[in-house]
């Protein structure tokens, strides 16, 4: 590096010092005509002398490159003649540079015989970082979730991140097709505010939250398949090369306002120069539901009696035949209102190109039923990247994808026309009978949600000189959503019929630029300074037709119904903002890097400026010293300090009123009180960590101690309902804090040839709390879906309820809340979010090329709310929790006109507990006792993986893949009824955890085969 | 806070709607010297936006909306008597739970006869009716100022039907709640707010008959003929005034109603909504005084019927649509008729007016004399049975009654048993008939269940939300209104 660094410094001795004519010459500058020739060579892994493909190729200083071929071969046109350095890159291996002397006319060789870095520290990233950056050079932890190391295919993106990285939970929110995960990087930073990631697909900013639910926009918000589908799994995953991800203010300061809950980036496969790679895969599989419920009541009468089978019933509390015949039924539910879906996916691609022109264009269909008896998921996806090297130092890339998502729902959730609500609450639900015959008329409604998505980016680098490198990006991320949601003439619940449809335009343009200047100071210091700017416009456009009342059945338009309504959003977001930063090099070990972003934000407030948001950094790869021992392997020391922002409402600043009807009149009411001052939330993190790999690299750590202060909080301020305003107005009044450790440790336990066992695993813990409300009063920024608590000296968004100290007691129930009471008198029973998590992977190698390999994640700490639960027993349903006591109550019904005394000496008498008299006597039952421990262990995967391209002439490479996702797991027996992973209806986006009248998401069993030829 | 300043920004500052602006003066001095940075400068400040859809607060002051935001007044009147009356009537057995618990439902613990302290949605409601319509009050006085020839404030109807509606809304919220507050400032007591009302209908008579609006002077009368007879059980104001304001009103069939439309579920009548259509068949007349009377008597004021469920069970035996707590299982579907989705409910009629002429003269020298042929009035025309009783305290107690049934699921309930009682008005409530009747002694006939009965332990007002107990700082503690006012 240090004759890099000579180079370096010559060329700063030409530079003009000022940078703003740096750029006015960079872009007038055109480059030189000389001499050339050609470098060739073979790549290898030192340690096997296999070839490595897909490693980087680069002539130093310019934009020449290539990657390697499956052979790990690779050739370089058009070289300047000259003392030149050749460079080799690839993902797992140490980074090795060569330089030597380029001829004309001939072909000169380079060969490279790499060793593993376990550490990867010469490996680039560009997420978080000005333009790109060297593991080595970044201050904070950035995982790198590299696709070929993902043994199982993944169902969706979702799927893949589950348990990849501390500090990381993505969490499933249903078993409804199309439902996404929640993705937290660090816990909640914002109560609220959405605490998604921002999402970047190859540097293009795009949709990151949620897609609308499919509901009417009247009536019950809840009539439909009550999910929300994720932007994220419109990415097809074998598109995809690697993710980055970035996990706090620390790391995301370049992003600026909106970035404070981190950042996801994918990066899109590439074509490489060479003859045309194609690969195709298919899978075929099923999704199955394990068991929920009780052991009485298994899945909660979703797979009822089959004609004279005897098995449990839940009215009568005991065994007894059942009533479901398949005879007769207009729709063949088989006695079984869940199934085994049938999952089919093709997928193919091709890749290729010359030295100048690189393709891959991708084509995928999927074909997934769900386990409800309507759930399907169609999805095509198809991919097109070209990347062109105009000149040498200017080389362009475009990535275009587009996908469409066909999503079919059966009717759930919380939800009085949809199937498991009633089906769980058996003979007193809303029909008042459990007889699938006449349940099933639920089944006749279509659910149906469509998204058309298209993003399109170009990236221009351009290098006019070995010390200056220019990135410029422009993106458009278009998503199209129908959400069609009919209850047709005939219904059971709608007899005229009932047609929602909606139509939405999501859209982001975003603009980016990244200059760096590189320069030495002296031979041992260098200097690299970068200056770029983002721009984001977000914008949404939502139109809703609604109608009702059909003159007959036929397959209606909403202009076939009586009764209209119309409705029309219109939301346009614009962040913009620019950065500088530098970062000084020591000797290629220490880098310290300070950086300062500047943001606007259409959201902020009158009265506000622009936001600064500074970040430092240092790393130090100790292990470069000479006093570092030899035997101690490799090791990086780093610590990083940044703050970043999360933009306030598109409507919060503004004082106004809503326009509505009256009597067929126009009318106002009041709305927002507004806000002149409202400004982003201001998350600051600080990170410190050691990246280690230790006895010849078997051993690897990466440990990380963060904390996040969130200072001018928006926090929900309640105002006087006296003073007429009723919406709470958000205010930067609050702060908040998340603090807790990340380690990473992996280990090559064997490591033969034909034999080898890796073992690793990650630990991420979580304290948070609320330090200051500021002028806010202790609230609940759950809204009307469950609680999320937000109060001084308490978890953020915890759950409150009531707590039952004497469950198991026969006695009273003792619910006085005597410590960590809130100021309501309740009882916090702590976050929602986990304050443990524990990731295990194994992976055993066999002969041949075999692998099995295993993946499960452990989680602890976070509590849940089980309103499904809640809302049945609150209506004297049957509910498997408590069948001892509607046994003793069948037997022994509270006599009437007992006083409270008398009361409580017959349930003493007949031996009810307390927590079965609060929970299980209706006019007992609080919903706020339904909290419990969300503690859970799942398998995520087990992956059987066996190649066999051996067999089969002319392939490189068959891998047959089978996988079982999410089949075995454990749950703590606080737990009794559902599934931790269960949200509510806005399953992304609430703030809340909780369960409502859903299915657990399914266990996922696929067998697929790829072939690369 | 200065109420006038909030709700009147500096009219000056008129600017296109939803724009926002970032004043980015200080950071473009520091940008100085590097050509890309202030071209990025540029861009970061040029954030702009023009958003749609909600409506900028300095524009409510055009004289052109002056009629929507008094319309908003209503429309937030409507919406706080709709929610009121539901759970109202469930507090005072007009109905009985039959179904849902949670949305169209009846609450468990109205099911079991109390307000929660956290409770807010009724409050927040019934302030927000009564703030809107006091503001647009002081809002059109402060625009006509501001304004160059003007219309005259004290002739101008939409200030008149301001009053009108700030009136009624006072009313509301005297009626049904423990305490009051104004404006974040300190609990009164409830009466205060039916004060206040008198005011606003008075100003209301006085605007309304200077603009020549003769429905609003008359809706106006029979407001403050409303409050005044309250106010008069309190001694806050006279039986002669509350007469002489009712005897304003001389058209029997005068109604002056708040307004609901099918067109919008947020505007459809919630007690009738809450029985059909949906599947919520979330209330019932079975159990009810008016389940035997309305057999007995078919007093239409009073009407139900057996409900219709083609999916029950049993389709001739209807059941609500979900079991609930106060009865166990599946409950009698006897829906109410008096109401469909888009039916008004009375703020005051002509026949209210007759019923506080009696009550006046039951506290007057008039008596029973007087009283009873007034009550017999509504009967006759009724086609029911007259009323045949001679002394005071017999004709009070059927003026009760009477009152129960002519004001039915119109959120007034509560607030006639908490005035008689707290003021032990002949005898208090123990002669009214709201409670739960069942076959109790097993003659095939149905009779009051002592122990559920308005007389028990309800509550009889709602208590100060939630919301309003934590945010002002002026409430340091609040009265639950149990058995008391």
């Amino acid at each position: 590096m240090r004759q890099i660094g000579m180079i370096l410094r010559s060329a700063v001795g030409r530079a003009p010092t000022v940078f703003a004519l740096a750029v006015g010459l960079a872009l007038s500058a055109a480059p030189a005509l000389a001499q050339t020739g050609t470098v060739e060579g073979r790549v290898t892994a030192a340690a096997t002398g296999d070839p490595i493909a897909g490693a980087q190729v680069i002539m130093v200083g310019t934009n020449i490159g290539a990657r390697t071929d499956a052979d790990g071969r690779y050739v370089l046109l058009n070289v300047a003649t000259g003392g030149q350095q050749v460079r080799a890159a690839a993902i797992g291996y140490a980074m090795m540079t060569v330089q030597f002397n380029v001829q004309a006319g001939i072909v000169n060789t380079a060969d490279f015989q790499l060793n593993t870095s376990v550490l990867r520290l010469d490996e680039v990233v560009v997420t978080g970082t000005a333009g790109q950056a060297r593991k080595r050079e970044v201050g904070n932890t950035i995982s790198s979730i590299n696709l070929a190391d993902v043994p199982d295919p993944p169902a969706n993106l979702d799927q893949m991140l589950q348990a990849r990285a501390a500090g990381m939970q993505v969490m499933q929110t249903s078993g409804m097709a199309g439902s996404g995960a929640s993705i937290r990087l660090r816990g909640a930073v914002s109560v609220n505010q959405s605490n998604q990631p921002l999402i970047y697909i190859d540097g293009v900013r795009v949709r990151s939250e949620g897609y609308r639910r499919n509901r009417p926009p009247v009536g019950f918000r809840g009539r439909g398949g009550n999910v929300e589908a994720s932007p994220l799994n419109d990415i097809n995953p074998d598109d995809i090369e690697r993710v980055e991800v970035i996990k706090g203010s620390a790391a995301s300061t370049l992003y600026g306002t909106e970035a404070s809950a981190g950042v996801i980036q994918i990066f899109t496969k590439k074509g490489r120069a060479g003859a045309a790679r194609w690969s195709f895969e298919t899978g075929q599989g099923f999704a199955t539901e394990r068991s929920f419920g009780t052991d009485e009541n298994p899945f909660m009468n979703m797979k009822p009696c089959t004609e004279g089978t005897s098995c449990w019933d839940q009215w009568t509390q005991s065994k007894t035949v059942g009533l479901c015949s398949d005879e007769g039924l207009a729709i063949d539910i088989h006695c079984s209102w869940l199934r085994n879906g049938h999952r089919q996916k093709y997928a193919g691609s091709v890749g290729g190109g010359s030295d100048e022109f690189q393709y891959f264009v991708s084509g995928g269909w999927e074909d997934n039923d769900g386990v409800m008896l309507l759930d399907n998921e169609k999805k095509v996806a198809t991919r097109a990247n070209f990347s062109f090297d105009l000149v040498n130092n200017l080389r362009v890339d475009w990535n275009t994808s587009y996908t469409n998502n066909r999503i079919a729902n059966t009717a759930a959730g919380n939800n009085a026309h949809g199937v498991t609500l009633n089906v769980f609450r058996a003979e007193r639900n809303y029909f008042g009978d459990s007889d699938p015959n006449n349940l099933r008329q639920l089944l006749n409604q279509e659910i149906t949600t469509e998204i058309d998505r298209l993003i399109t980016g170009t990236t221009i680098n351009y290098t006019p000189w070995t010390w200056f490198t220019n990135r410029f990006t422009i993106g458009y991320d278009l998503a199209q959503q129908e959400n069609r949601n009919l209850r047709p003439f005939g219904f059971v619940r709608a007899p005229r019929g009932i047609l929602s449809d909606e139509q939405i335009k999501y859209t982001t343009l975003t603009t980016d630029y990244a200059g760096s200047i590189n320069f030495s100071l002296s031979d041992a210091i260098s200097s690299t300074f970068s200056v770029g700017g983002q721009g984001a416009v977000s914008q949404l456009v939502r139109t809703t037709a609604y109608s009702q009342d059909f003159p007959g059945p036929s397959e209606p338009t909403v202009s076939g119904g009586s009764t209209f309504i119309a409705r029309e959003d219109r939301e346009r977001v614009v962040n913009a903002g620019f950065f500088f930063q530098n970062m000084f090099s020591l000797n290629d070990k220490l880098f310290v890097t300070g950086g300062l972003r500047v943001d606007g934000n259409s959201t902020f407030g009158k009265g506000l400026g622009l936001q600064l948001y500074p970040k430092a950094q240092v790393s130090y790869v100790i292990s470069d010293e000479a006093f570092f021992p030899e035997g101690l392997g490799e090791m990086k020391l780093r610590g990083a300090l940044g703050l970043s922002g999360r933009a306030p409402g598109t409507f919060d600043a503004i004082r106004q009123w809503d326009p509505i009807p009256y009597d067929g009149d126009p009318a106002f009411r009041p709305d927002n009180v507004g806000n002149d001052d409202i400004g982003p939330e201001r998350t600051r993190e600080i990170e410190v960590g050691v990246d280690w790999a230790f006895l010849n690299d078997r051993i690897s750590t990466e440990f990380t101690w963060f904390e996040q202060k969130t200072t001018d909080a928006l926090f929900d301020v309640s105002q006087v309902p006296s003073l007429g305003f009723l919406n709470a107005q958000a205010a930067n009044v609050g702060a908040i804090r998340n603090r807790g450790i990340e380690l990473n440790l992996n280990a090559a336990v064997i490591d033969q040839p034909d034999f080898g066992l890796d073992l690793g695993g990650n630990v991420y813990t979580n304290n948070s709390m609320v330090l200051s409300l500021g002028d806010a009063v202790p609230f609940d920024a759950g809204g009307d879906e469950g609680d999320a608590w937000v109060e001084e000296g308490f978890p953020v968004l915890a759950g409150v309820g009531i707590l039952i100290r004497n469950p198991d007691v026969i006695d009273e129930p003792d619910t006085a809340c005597t410590v960590d009471c809130n100021a309501l008198g309740e009882f916090v029973f702590g976050p929602q979010e986990p304050t443990f998590v524990l990731g295990l992977n194994a992976s055993l190698r066999l002969p041949k090329g075999i692998t099995i390999s295993a993946r499960g994640e452990y989680q602890r700490g976070a509590y849940i709310e089980d309103q499904a639960s809640g809302n049945a027993l609150s209506r004297s349903v049957r509910w498997p929790t408590c069948a001892n006591a509607h046994g003793i109550l069948d037997g022994n019904p509270v006599p009437s006109g007992l006083n409270e005394a008398e009361t409580t000496a017959f349930l003493n008498g007949v031996g009810m507990t307390a927590w079965e008299r609060h929970a299980c006597i209706p006019a007992n039952h609080d919903f706020e006792i339904h909290w419990y421990k969300q503690d859970f262990f799942k398998l995520r995967d087990l992956t059987l993986r066996i190649p066999f391209g051996w067999a089969i002439p002319q392939l490189q490479q068959a891998t047959l893949t089978i996988t079982a996702q999410n089949y075995f797991r454990w749950i703590n027996d606080n737990l009794r009824v559902f599934d931790p992973e269960m949200k509510s209806r806005n399953s992304l986006s609430d703030q809340n955890r909780s369960i409502s009248e859903h299915i657990p998401p399914p266990a996922i069993i696929t067998a697929s085969v790829r072939v690369n030829f | 806070m200065d109420t006038h300043q909030l709700n009147h920004p500096d009219t000056t500052e008129r600017r296109d709607i939803m724009i926002t602006h970032n004043r980015c003066k200080t950071l473009w001095r520091g940008a100085g010297a590097l050509l890309p940075a202030l071209a990025l400068t540029v861009a970061a400040c040029d954030t702009e936006i023009l958003n749609p859809g909600p409506v900028e607060d300095q524009f409510l002051d055009s004289l052109l909306a002056h009629e929507a935001v008094v319309r908003g007044a209503q429309r937030d009147l409507s919406d706080a008597l709709d929610q009121n009356a539901y759970w109202g009537a469930a507090m005072t057995y007009e109905i009985n739970p039959a179904g849902s618990t949670g949305s169209f439902g009846i609450p468990t613990y109205i099911q079991d006869g109390f307000f929660k302290l956290d409770d807010t949605g009724h409050w927040n409601r019934t302030q927000r009716a009564r703030f809107t319509a006091e503001d647009a009050l002081r809002r059109i006085e402060f625009a006509l100022s501001e304004i160059e020839a003007a219309p005259a404030f004290d002739s101008y109807e939409p200030a008149a039907d301001a009053a009108l509606t700030a009136g009624y809304a006072n009313r509301l919220l005297g009626e049904n709640f423990c305490e009051v507050t104004f404006d974040g400032a300190a609990p009164e007591a409830h009466t205060a707010a039916l004060t206040r009302a008198e005011g606003f209908f008075t100003q209301a008579i006085s605007i309304g008959g200077a603009a020549g609006e003769d429905d609003i002077v008359t809706a106006a009368y029979a407001g403050r003929a409303s409050v005044r007879a309250y106010l008069a059980t309190y001694g806050l104001a006279t039986w002669a005034d509350a007469a002489a304001d009712a005897a304003m009103v001389t058209d029997n069939d005068f109604v002056y109603q708040a307004v609901y439309t099918t067109q919008d579920d947020d505007q459809k009548n919630y007690m009738s909504w809450a029985v059909g259509g949906e599947p919520y068949r979330a209330h019932t007349q079975w159990a009810t005084f008016f389940d035997e009377y309305f057999t007995n008597t078919g007093d239409s004021r009073v009407e139900w019927a057996v409900g219709v469920c083609d999916d029950c069970p049993d389709p001739d035996n209807p059941v609500g649509d979900a079991a609930v707590t106060k009865f166990g299982g599946n409950v009698p579907f006897f829906p109410q008729q008096k109401y469909d989705w888009g039916d008004n409910i009375n703020l005051s009629s002509g026949w209210e007016m007759r019923l506080i002429e009696a009550e006046a003269a039951l506290n007057g020298p008039g008596g029973a004399a007087v009283a009873v042929p007034l009550m017999n009035q509504r009967r006759q025309d009724l086609g029911l049975s007259d009323i045949l009783v001679g002394s005071d305290a017999a004709a009070y107690t059927a003026l009760k009654q009477e009152r129960q049934l002519e004001l039915w699921l119109e959120a007034r309930r509560m607030g006639d048993v908490r005035r008689w009682e707290d003021n032990n008005i002949s005898g208090g409530i123990s002669d009214i008939t709201d409670g739960i009747y069942m076959d109790l002694d097993g003659d095939g006939d149905k009779e009051i269940d002592p122990a559920l009965t308005t007389i028990g332990t309800n509550h009889r007002a709602y208590p100060i939300g939630e919301d309003e107990r934590l945010t002002n700082e002026s409430i340091t503690s609040q009265r639950t209104c149990v058995g008391t006012s």
